[in-house]
């Protein structure tokens, strides 16, 4: 399961390596006075679009055309936008609440800390899956559509049958079942644990119908020692359970901390443009195109820092460049000449 | 720990007695040399030679097979030289190494397993442990008869050991013992069973296919996967005995599954005992080949040689070309550094070499690697250097400077005198002598005096000797004497080369060097007053 929110093919990697520019980049468009207002006090969202941002300017046509796309709908649906992403920020921060530490040696340990965490995550899948169900069709982008009908088709109601059948199996109410081969020494080797047979029927059915042929033994109650090598024995049954459930829940966890990363992106745009909307100043999605056009022209442009520091709506400028390589701003100290320079910077973003 | 390894020991060591008649033996001719072998004590010269430092160095890791005793028996009869040296070059043919050094694994194997057989409590583990054994021996011993056939060895050491092993392998015992062994070990591995562990019960059944749980939980949750991922694994502590639930489980298996465990029970019984002794012999004295082997690989890293040396019982034309002593060599390995190099050459009545020259100019080391080569010879193996022409002795004598012995209440001009006696009286015109810097202790007069006596009689005996020694004047006492000079760096006297090279002894080598380099010659001089 893939969100692929940002990108129309691959995941957002945090850790990318920001342009040798950037740094640059920011300080002369003012960019942090942006960041701000795109993250409004949420740290997370701050460091996704610092490094979302600036890298934006050498993403290809279609990344950035997918993610036009995306953000109309964002524009149009922020509730929801907010809603899928405080479910991501639910599900993440759910670890936090159970918290395995130097513990994860041991199975028992693991079992239990991904029984509950893998409880958290489900039910986080669930608000998500009924978003999904309730706004999938005010959602138009292809992208939402995929990203919603993937939710729809994976998060079934047998998945979550399974899932929630398979954490009452590793409580192991009716014990460890697992088998083994004979290992160097007879030694039991090669362990592979199975799930436990529910109770089979009446105890008239025990009675008379064909048992498999079986052979047990039970320990003496005082049989200390015993005891504690039948929990060494039933660990390692438990371990693969543990191991398997503790690699599921990770792979849970990571997948909603991708989707909140590629979600904390456009809540930073709704932010931002509902900052600008109070403002008093308009927005518009630019329409890109390759930079071979050199198609470069548009009304009303400003620098969106100006309006934002200011509080009130700036100068707008229009600029007509198609077919033009180079951009000369000339005339009177204190005139607008920057602001315009910015300006004309930012739509590329 | 060390228990277990002596008793390891004393496995191999009497699995190489039961061989000694059934030979053939890949170490020796005779069966009476193979009995001399495991009485053989170190001799005296090993430790003036600095060969104990390099047995050990070559035997390391290797402590199970006890093979010092092995380097403790030089032989002297030229055929037994020359069987090894063929023995050795069939190894340089890396089949056959690696069908070697496999069987050796396996045999180790083997050792392990019938040692973990026979500290078991359990019976049925103790069978397992036997059989585990049985199959690694016979794996072994499979490998190396295919190994043999397809190196087809030109050495008759290993041709007669072969042609018995392929007799082994043939014989009906090896055969039944080899298929029963694997039968038995493809039953057991068979079996699956399953347990289920509810409080204090617990139950065992045969396994009937049931599905791996772990990797259905893996399954479900497999969409959700981003990326690698962290992995959970875990440690559980394990003994190979088992305890006592471990056995009671054991219990049901057994009843669950009888009859591989009733053929596991008579395994032992059934099949004839092993390693057959032979093998086990051969597995023993082969590492002798291979420990060597090794050795010489890691020196030739840093550029040594070495060679099979022409060897006699009769001429006393002993010589060698980029010898160099083999202790220092392993000690300057490990620093990365090469030793330095030196040859020596006798011819017609030439038998003693006389060594002088500057103090640590690598007399000592020269005088050493000519005993060294000697002994090294004499075991069959191949020595330092290019080529050599070496004479098999029939004892080295060696006599090296000590520090006072407080023990024998004698001073140590006495000591050494008492020390020379001893040598003189054993040795005959076919043994070596290996002299450094006698009468130290005395005058240079009473040690000129001493050592023209020593030479008159050592020079009577015509045996081979090398000399190192301040007395110069040995060096031109008559046909049989060689002088061979330690040398500096001609325009740094104070530097030495570390080469030994054959040049009169005038006494003056060093000090004229030095001369020279500070023109106080006469003719330097001469001219200077002229001027």
């Amino acid at each position: 399961m893939k969100a692929h929110l940002l990108y129309p093919d691959r995941d957002f990697d945090p850790r990318a390596r920001l342009p040798w520019s950037a740094g640059a980049l920011a300080g002369d468009l003012d960019l942090y006075t942006l960041f701000a207002a795109m993250a409004e006090r949420d740290a997370f969202v701050l460091e996704v679009v610092q490094t979302v941002v600036p890298t934006g300017m050498y993403e290809d046509l279609a990344t950035v055309r997918h993610r036009q796309d995306i953000l109309r709908d964002c524009l149009d649906q922020p509730s929801v936008l907010r809603a899928l992403y405080a479910v991501a920020v639910e599900a993440t921060e759910s670890e936090k609440r159970h918290y395995l530490g130097s513990m994860r040696q041991y199975p028992d340990w693991v079992l239990r800390w991904s029984v509950e965490l893998m409880a958290d995550l489900l039910v986080a899948a669930r608000k998500l899956r009924s978003l999904a169900d309730r706004h999938a069709a005010q959602f138009r982008a292809p992208a939402w559509s995929a990203f919603f009908a993937m939710l729809q088709r994976e998060l079934g109601e047998e998945f979550f049958a399974r899932a929630e059948d398979h954490l009452r199996q590793m409580l192991f109410r009716h014990g460890v079942l697992f088998s083994a081969s004979l290992g160097a020494g007879l030694k039991g080797a090669d362990f592979v644990l199975h799930r436990s047979p529910p109770r089979a029927g009446t105890w008239f059915s025990r009675l008379f119908e064909p048992q498999p042929e079986s052979y047990g033994f039970s320990l003496n109650p005082r049989d200390e020692a015993g005891h504690g090598i039948i929990s060494d024995l039933r660990n390692r049954g438990t371990a693969i359970a543990a191991s398997a459930l503790g690699q599921s829940a990770d792979h849970v966890r990571d997948f909603f901390a991708v989707l909140r990363r590629e979600l904390a992106f456009y809540v930073g745009c709704v932010n931002l443009q509902e900052r600008l909307v109070r403002i008093g100043v308009p927005i518009c999605i630019p329409s890109a195109e390759p930079p071979t056009t050199r198609r470069l022209s548009g009304r009303g442009l400003y620098d969106p820092c100006l309006a934002l520091k200011t509080g009130g709506p700036p100068v707008g400028n229009d600029l007509s460049a198609d077919g033009r390589d180079a951009l000369v701003i000339t005339g009177a100290n204190q005139g607008g000449k920057s602001p315009s320079c910015a300006a004309s910077g930012w739509p590329s973003s | 720990m060390l228990e277990d390894r002596a008793a390891t020991v004393a496995g191999v060591q009497q699995a190489g007695e039961a061989a000694r008649t059934a030979t053939p033996s890949v170490l020796f001719r005779s069966a009476e040399n193979c009995a001399r072998a495991e009485r053989a004590e170190a001799p005296d010269c090993l430790r003036d030679l600095n060969l104990d430092q390099v047995i050990a160095a070559v035997t390391a890791g290797r402590e199970e097979y006890d093979l010092a005793r092995f380097f403790h028996l030089p032989l002297h009869d030229v055929d037994e030289v020359v069987f090894r040296h063929e023995v050795m070059r069939d190894l340089e043919t890396l089949v056959l190494l690696d069908g070697i050094r496999t069987l050796a694994s396996s045999m180790r194997t083997t050792r392990e397993d019938l040692a973990l057989s026979g500290k078991m409590r359990d019976a049925r583990q103790r069978d397992r442990w036997f059989l585990a054994a049985a199959e690694a021996y016979c794996d072994g011993v499979a490998g190396l008869d295919a190994a043999l056939s397809a190196g087809a060895p030109a050495s008759r050491g290993l041709k007669a050991f072969g042609v018995h092993l392929r007799r082994y392998v043939a014989s009906h015992a090896f055969a039944e013992l080899r298929r029963a062994a694997g039968m038995l070990t493809a039953d057991l591995a068979a079996i699956r069973y399953k347990l289920r562990i509810e409080g204090s019960r617990v139950d065992v059944f045969r396994h009937a296919g049931e599905g791996d749980y772990g990797a259905e939980v893996q399954a479900d949750f497999a969409p959700f996967r981003q990326g690698a991922g962290r992995r959970f694994d875990f440690t559980h502590a394990d003994r190979p005995e088992m305890n006592h639930v471990e056995e009671l489980i054991l219990d049901q298996v057994v009843k669950l599954f009888p009859a591989p465990f009733e053929a596991l029970a008579a395994f032992r019984e059934r099949h004839a005992a092993f390693p057959e002794a032979t093998l086990a012999a051969f597995d023993r004295e082969v590492q002798f080949y291979l420990c060597w082997l090794k050795h010489i690989r890691r020196l030739g890293e840093r550029g040594l040689r070495f060679c099979y040396p022409e060897v006699s019982r009769t001429s006393k034309a002993a010589a060698s070309r980029d010898g160099f002593d083999l202790a220092l060599a392993g000690v300057l390995a490990q620093e990365g550094r090469a030793a330095v190099c030196n040859d020596f050459a006798l011819s017609g009545a030439e038998r003693v070499i006389v060594v002088s020259g500057p103090n640590q100019g690598g007399k000592t080391t020269f005088a050493r690697s000519f005993g060294q080569l000697h002994y090294l010879a004499a075991l069959g193996l191949p020595v330092p250097g290019s080529e050599a022409r070496l004479f098999l002795p029939d004892r080295i004598f060696t006599h090296f400077e000590r520090g006072e012995d407080t023990a024998n209440l004698r001073g140590r001009l006495q000591d050494d005198l008492v020390r020379a006696r001893d040598i003189l009286a054993a040795a005959t015109p076919d043994s070596l002598i290996v002299m450094n810097e006698i009468f130290s202790a005395t005058s240079f007069r009473d040690a000129a005096l001493l050592s023209r006596r020593l030479a008159a009689r050592i020079l009577a005996l015509d045996l081979l000797c090398v000399w190192v020694t301040f007395v110069d004047e040995l060096a031109s006492l008559g046909p049989q004497t060689v002088s061979m000079v330690s040398t500096v760096v001609p325009e740094r006297p104070a530097e030495r080369t570390f080469r030994v090279v054959r040049r009169p002894a005038d006494g003056r080598a060093h000090a004229l060097a030095i001369a020279e380099k500070y023109r106080l010659t006469r003719d330097a001089i001469l001219e200077r007053i002229a001027s």
